[in-house]
């Protein structure tokens, strides 16, 4: 996988975000770009850190979702991953030898807008872009990221959106007559989406 | 799965930023655009009774139901 085509994906791996994820994986893949994340394999073998570590290395581009780190109750840890391995690949940008990784693009994104600023006061510089928690949305955000780092002829974010339902309802369809219910359509796996996504 | 043709036996209700699309697939534009999704869907019968399957999506895109047409 070429180095120019990839986008490592850090965002949190829970059943609320899904959505969110998989809208993602599929715009990216719409756009002409391969998207690259932690659980496109699964072996419990490998260090994890050491596969994050390869993908961060892979990519020209990466796109930080930092919508969750904050706790939403009391006496929960918040978390601290995506701030982790944004920090990663912006060491990588910024530390690692080699021309190509000064290339790098990042984008970050967030729920709320500011919020990422109220923990993490070292990205005051950054412009966030912010979906709202809404998919379509983010649609909209990723989409105009690339743009504006130069990549031109890609589909608006309405026929992005669109497909993106046509889609679903085919992967539903197929599935159904698989013999699948919805329960199981909606807990498929992030490796086998990304191996449906055209 | 790779992209397929677009199954014109199929009318979708999609979340837009403005309301519920009511669109058919394969077509260019959304037939309407409803505030509501009660709307849309109400609308959406007419279709389903001249032989497209209704798919109403939620506001993710994923599939909330799908009516055959009758």
């Amino acid at each position: 996988m070429s180095f120019n085509k990839n986008v490592f994906i850090n965002c949190p791996f829970d059943d609320k975000y899904l959505p969110l994820l998989k809208v993602l994986l599929y715009t990216i893949k719409q756009i002409g770009y391969t998207p690259r994340i932690a659980l496109e394999r699964n072996d419990s073998g490998e260090v994890r850190l050491n596969k994050i570590k390869e993908l961060i290395e892979e990519s020209l581009f990466g796109i930080h979702d930092l919508s969750r780190s904050k706790s939403l109750q009391a006496g929960e840890y918040f978390r601290l991953n995506m701030p982790f391995e944004l920090g990663l690949d912006l060491g990588c940008r910024d530390y690692k030898n080699g021309d190509e990784n000064r290339q790098k693009k990042i984008l970050i994104l967030e729920e709320e807008k500011y919020s990422t600023q109220k923990s993490l006061s070292d990205l005051s510089f950054a412009d966030c872009k912010c979906h709202k928690g809404d998919s379509e949305e983010l649609v909209y955000e990723v989409r105009t990221w690339f743009v504006e780092n130069g990549i031109k002829k890609i589909p608006s974010t309405s026929s992005i959106w669109d497909s993106y339902n046509i889609f679903l309802a085919n992967i539903y369809q197929k599935k159904i007559s698989e013999g699948y219910r919805q329960k199981d359509i909606d807990r498929m796996s992030i490796a086998e989406f990304i191996s449906y996504l055209p | 799965m790779k992209s397929k043709s677009s199954n014109t036996n199929r009318t979708h209700i999609v979340k837009r930023d403005s309301g519920w699309a009511l669109k058919k697939e394969g077509s260019q534009r959304a037939s309407k655009v409803f505030s509501t999704k009660e709307a849309a869907i109400k609308n959406g019968q007419v279709l389903k009774n001249s032989g497209s399957d209704l798919i109403i999506h939620r506001k993710d895109g994923s599939i909330q139901t799908w009516e055959k047409s009758k």
